[in-house]
C-alpha cells in the first residue's frame, strides 16, 4: 500500500487560504474542517465572537464550489425556518414549497444553543437523518451536506445548551480563540484585502470532487491495532475518575474517520497512531462529561481527554 | 489417599493463587489495597498503585483551612511548603508579598500578559473599578484558552493589587480571593496529574473521600500523593536466583513441593493423566500472570524480524540519547524527542527507519523492507562511536 497525494481539498485550502495568509493562524481549524467533510460529519465551532467563525467556513465553501447557507439562531425561530415549509400560492390554488436554508452544502448555523430546543433537535434530527420531513413528505438534502454551528462559550444568559445526546451528533468540536499579538497586527492591517480575497475567492473544485475526495478518503487503510488503540481510548474515557459520562461507540466510529481523513491530508492512505492522537481532543472532548464537582473546581473534559491519551500505550510492536 | 489427594487439590487451589500473587507483588505482603476510612484525620497513609509501587498518601493539616486573609497570609501558606508546589513554582511564586510590580511582570511566563500589564503599568494611572473588571475577565478569557498558567495568573493578580488605587480595600480583598482561587487550581491540578498513577477504582476512592469532606475553599487540603522509598520489584527469575534464605522462599518451595505430591498423587488415586493435571495448574496460573501484564507495556517483541529491527533501533537511540520512549509516545513524537540529541546522520537513519516501520507496520507494505533494513544497520553500529550528540 502505497503513500497517495494529499488530499486536493486540503492542498487547495492551504494553497488559497493557509499560504496567502487570507485566513490568518486558522490552519489547524481549517484542517479539521476538511478532515471533517471528507468524514461527512458536523462541526461545532466554540468561540467569542469575531474570531472569524463565518469566513472560514464561507472562504472553504468558495473554494469547493458548494453552497452556503448561514442561519442566526434566536429563541424564536421556528424548525419551519430552518427546514421550510408549503405555502399556499393563490395564483395557482396549490401548496408550494418553500425550501429552508437547510437545503444547501454546507451550513453555518451561528449560536446554535440560542435557538430554543424544538428548533435545535429539527436541525440535530435532520444533521443525523441527512434528511427533512415537512407535512409527511421526506426530503433528501444534497451531498455532501456539512453543518457547522458555532457556540459562544461567555453567553450564559437566554441560551439553551444543547443536551449530550445532541452534542454527540457534532463529529469534532473545534474551539477556535484569539490570534497571536503577531497576527492581529496582520489582520489589522490587511482587513480590507482580507475581505477582498474573500469576496473573489472562485470555487477551483465542485460538488463531484469532493464526493469523490470523500470517496478516497473513506478508503484509507486502518490497521486491527489502530482498531484496537482507538477502543482502548474510548474505553479509558469511560474509567477515568473524573468523568461523569465518557465516551460513546459513536465516538469511536467518529474518531476511526476523523483519523482516516487526517491521514489523507497528511497524504498518507494508512493510520498511524499520530492521526488518531492529532483528532481524538477534537473528537471526544464534546463527548465525555466531567463530574459537576470537579468542573467547578477548573478540570475540563480536554484536560481529562489529554491525560487519557497520554496513559494509553500506542500499539506495539 | 483419596481424601488426602482431594484435600491436596483444595489446598493448591488456595496456594497457587497466593504464590502467584507474592511473585506478582512489589513488596511482599504489603496490601493491595487500602479502604480509606470515612472520616480522614490521619496524615499519612500507605496505597500501592497499578504498577505496584506504594505511594505514601498526606492530607494536609487543618490548620491550612484559614483563608488568606492579607498578601502576608498568602505568602506565608506558600512558604509553609504545605501546598505541593514544584520548586520552579515556589520559585516564581516567592516574596510574592514584598516583590516591585516591574520584578512581578518579569516573573510571568505569557508575552501577551506581561505585554498587558507593562503597558498598564507605564501608563502611571490608577485603575478604576471597571478598568480592573475587564482585565479580570480577560484574564479569565486567557485562562480559559489555557494561554496562562495559574501561576501567570496569580503574579498578574499580584500585580494588579499594586495597580489599584490604595484605599480600594474591596478591590484588594477580591483579588487576593481571586489569588487563593488560582493557587487552589494549581493544587487541584498536580493531584489530578498524579491520580493518573491509581487504578480507577483507587482515584475514585481517593476522590470521592477529599471531595465529600468540607467545603473545598478555602480547605487547601488535597492529598499530596509521594512516592515511598521501595523494596525493587519481586521477579521469578530473581526468586530463582535468590541465596539468601528468607519465609517468602519457604514457602514458595513448599508450595511447589505440595505441587509435585499432589500431581503424583492424583495420578496414582485418580488415573488422571499428568498432561491434563499440568494444563489444568498451567491454566489457572496463566490466567493470573494474565493480569499482571494487562497494565504493564509489553516488551516482548513480535516474530516479524522488521518489526524487531525498528524496535530495536529503539532501543538503540535510548541508549544513545538517554531518552526513554514512554508506553503511551508515538513513534513521531519519539523522534521528535530525540531529534535534537542525535547527530545528524543518524536523525536522517532513524527518521527513515521510523517512517518505513509504520508504512510496513501499519499499510501492511513491503516495500519499506529495505530501507529498514539499511537504516537499523546503521544506528545498530552508531552504538560503539561516542560521539552520539550533535556537534554544536
Amino acid at each position: 500500500m502505497n503513500g497517495v497525494s494529499v488530499s486536493k481539498i486540503f492542498s487547495i485550502i492551504k494553497k488559497e487560504l493557509i499560504d496567502r495568509e487570507i485566513l490568518i493562524e486558522k490552519d489547524l481549524e481549517l484542517k479539521l474542517i476538511v478532515s471533517a467533510i471528507l468524514s461527512r460529519g458536523h462541526v461545532l465551532m466554540e468561540g467569542v465572537p469575531g474570531v472569524a467563525k463565518t469566513y472560514t467556513c464561507k472562504a472553504v465553501a468558495r473554494l469547493l464550489g458548494l453552497d452556503f447557507k448561514r442561519v442566526q439562531m434566536t429563541p424564536d425561530l421556528l424548525p419551519s425556518d430552518i427546514i421550510g415549509y408549503y405555502i399556499y400560492d393563490q395564483r395557482s390554488g396549490t401548496f408550494v414549497l418553500r425550501k429552508g436554508p437547510i437545503f444547501t452544502n454546507i451550513l453555518l448555523v451561528d449560536e446554535v444553543n440560542r435557538a430554543s430546543p424544538r428548533t435545535q433537535s429539527a436541525l440535530l434530527e435532520a444533521m443525523q437523518e441527512r434528511q427533512v420531513t415537512i407535512e409527511g413528505e421526506v426530503f433528501k438534502l444534497k451531498e455532501p451536506f456539512i453543518v457547522i454551528a458555532t457556540e459562544n462559550p461567555i453567553e450564559m444568559e437566554g441560551v439553551f445548551p444543547l443536551p449530550e445526546a445532541q452534542v454527540d451528533r457534532f463529529l469534532v468540536k473545534i474551539i477556535t480563540g484569539y490570534t497571536t499579538h503577531q497576527g492581529l497586527v496582520k489582520i489589522a492591517m490587511r482587513a480590507d484585502e482580507i475581505e477582498e480575497a474573500i469576496e473573489n475567492l472562485k470555487p477551483t473544485l465542485n460538488r463531484e470532487d469532493v464526493l469523490e475526495e470523500i470517496k478516497v478518503a473513506r478508503k484509507v487503510y486502518v490497521d486491527n491495532s489502530i482498531y484496537d488503540y482507538v477502543a482502548n481510548i474510548v474505553e479509558e474515557t469511560r474509567k477515568h475518575s473524573a468523568i461523569r459520562l465518557g465516551a460513546s461507540p459513536r465516538a469511536a466510529i467518529a474518531l476511526v474517520k476523523m483519523a482516516k481523513a487526517w491521514a489523507y491530508c497528511e497524504g498518507r492512505n494508512y493510520v498511524i497512531p499520530d492521526d488518531v492522537k492529532a483528532v481524538a481532543k477534537y473528537v471526544l472532548v464534546h463527548r465525555v462529561l466531567v463530574k459537576p464537582e470537579l468542573e467547578i473546581q477548573g478540570v475540563t473534559s480536554s484536560r481529562v481527554v489529554e491525560e487519557v491519551l497520554s496513559k494509553v500505550p500506542v500499539p506495539k510492536p | 489417599m483419596k481424601y488426602y489427594a482431594l484435600l491436596l487439590i483444595l489446598l493448591l487451589s488456595i496456594l497457587t493463587p497466593i504464590v502467584i500473587g507474592q511473585i506478582d507483588r512489589h513488596t511482599l505482603g504489603f496490601p493491595d489495597k487500602v479502604k480509606l476510612p470515612e472520616n480522614i484525620t490521619l496524615h499519612t497513609i500507605i496505597i500501592s498503585d497499578k504498577s505496584g509501587v506504594n505511594k505514601s498518601l498526606k492530607i494536609y493539616p487543618p490548620s491550612v483551612e484559614v483563608a488568606p486573609e492579607s498578601i502576608e497570609d498568602l505568602e506565608k501558606l506558600i512558604k509553609s511548603q504545605k501546598l505541593p508546589l514544584s520548586t520552579r513554582d515556589l520559585n516564581r511564586l516567592r516574596d510574592i508579598g514584598d516583590l516591585s510590580i516591574s520584578e512581578i511582570i518579569s516573573r510571568i511566563e505569557s508575552e501577551e500578559l506581561r505585554n498587558l500589564l507593562h503597558k498598564l503599568y507605564k501608563s502611571n494611572t490608577t485603575l478604576t473599578r471597571s478598568e480592573l473588571e475587564s482585565i479580570l475577565s480577560h484574564l479569565k478569557t486567557l485562562k480559559a484558552q489555557g494561554k496562562i498558567t495559574p501561576v501567570d495568573e496569580i503574579l498578574a493578580l499580584r500585580a494588579l493589587m499594586d495597580l489599584i488605587s490604595s484605599g480600594d480595600k474591596a478591590a484588594a480583598q477580591d483579588l487576593l480571593g481571586y489569588m487563593t482561587l488560582a493557587l487552589r487550581e494549581l493544587e487541584v491540578e498536580k493531584f489530578i496529574s498524579k491520580l493518573v498513577e491509581f487504578t480507577p477504582t483507587q482515584q475514585l476512592s481517593l476522590l470521592n473521600t477529599t471531595i465529600s469532606e468540607k467545603p473545598l475553599l478555602p480547605g487547601m487540603r488535597l492529598p499530596q500523593l509521594a512516592p515511598l522509598p521501595s523494596s525493587p520489584h519481586l521477579k521469578l527469575s530473581q526468586l530463582l536466583t535468590l541465596t539468601t534464605f528468607s519465609p517468602q522462599l519457604l514457602v514458595i518451595i513448599a508450595s511447589l513441593a505440595l505441587i509435585i505430591v499432589g500431581v503424583v498423587l492424583l495420578y496414582r488415586e485418580f488415573h488422571l493423566s499428568i498432561p491434563s493435571i499440568i494444563t489444568y495448574f498451567v491454566y489457572r496460573t496463566r490466567t493470573l500472570l494474565h493480569r499482571r501484564s494487562l497494565f504493564s507495556d509489553s516488551t516482548a517483541l513480535s516474530n516479524d524480524l522488521y518489526l524487531n529491527m525498528y524496535w530495536n533501533s529503539v532501543k538503540a537511540v535510548e541508549i544513545l540519547t538517554g531518552v526513554k520512549r514512554n508506553a503511551n509516545t508515538t513513534h513521531r513524537e519519539y523522534l521528535k524527542q530525540v531529534s535534537d540529541k542525535l547527530r545528524e546522520d543518524l536523525l536522517v537513519a532513524f527518521t527513515s527507519i521510523t517512517k518505513a516501520y509504520e508504512e510496513y507496520r501499519y499499510a501492511n507494505s513491503k516495500r519499506t523492507v529495505q530501507l529498514i533494513i539499511e537504516n537499523y544497520e546503521k544506528l545498530v553500529k552508531s552504538i560503539g562511536t561516542k560521539t552520539t550528540h550533535k556537534s554544536n
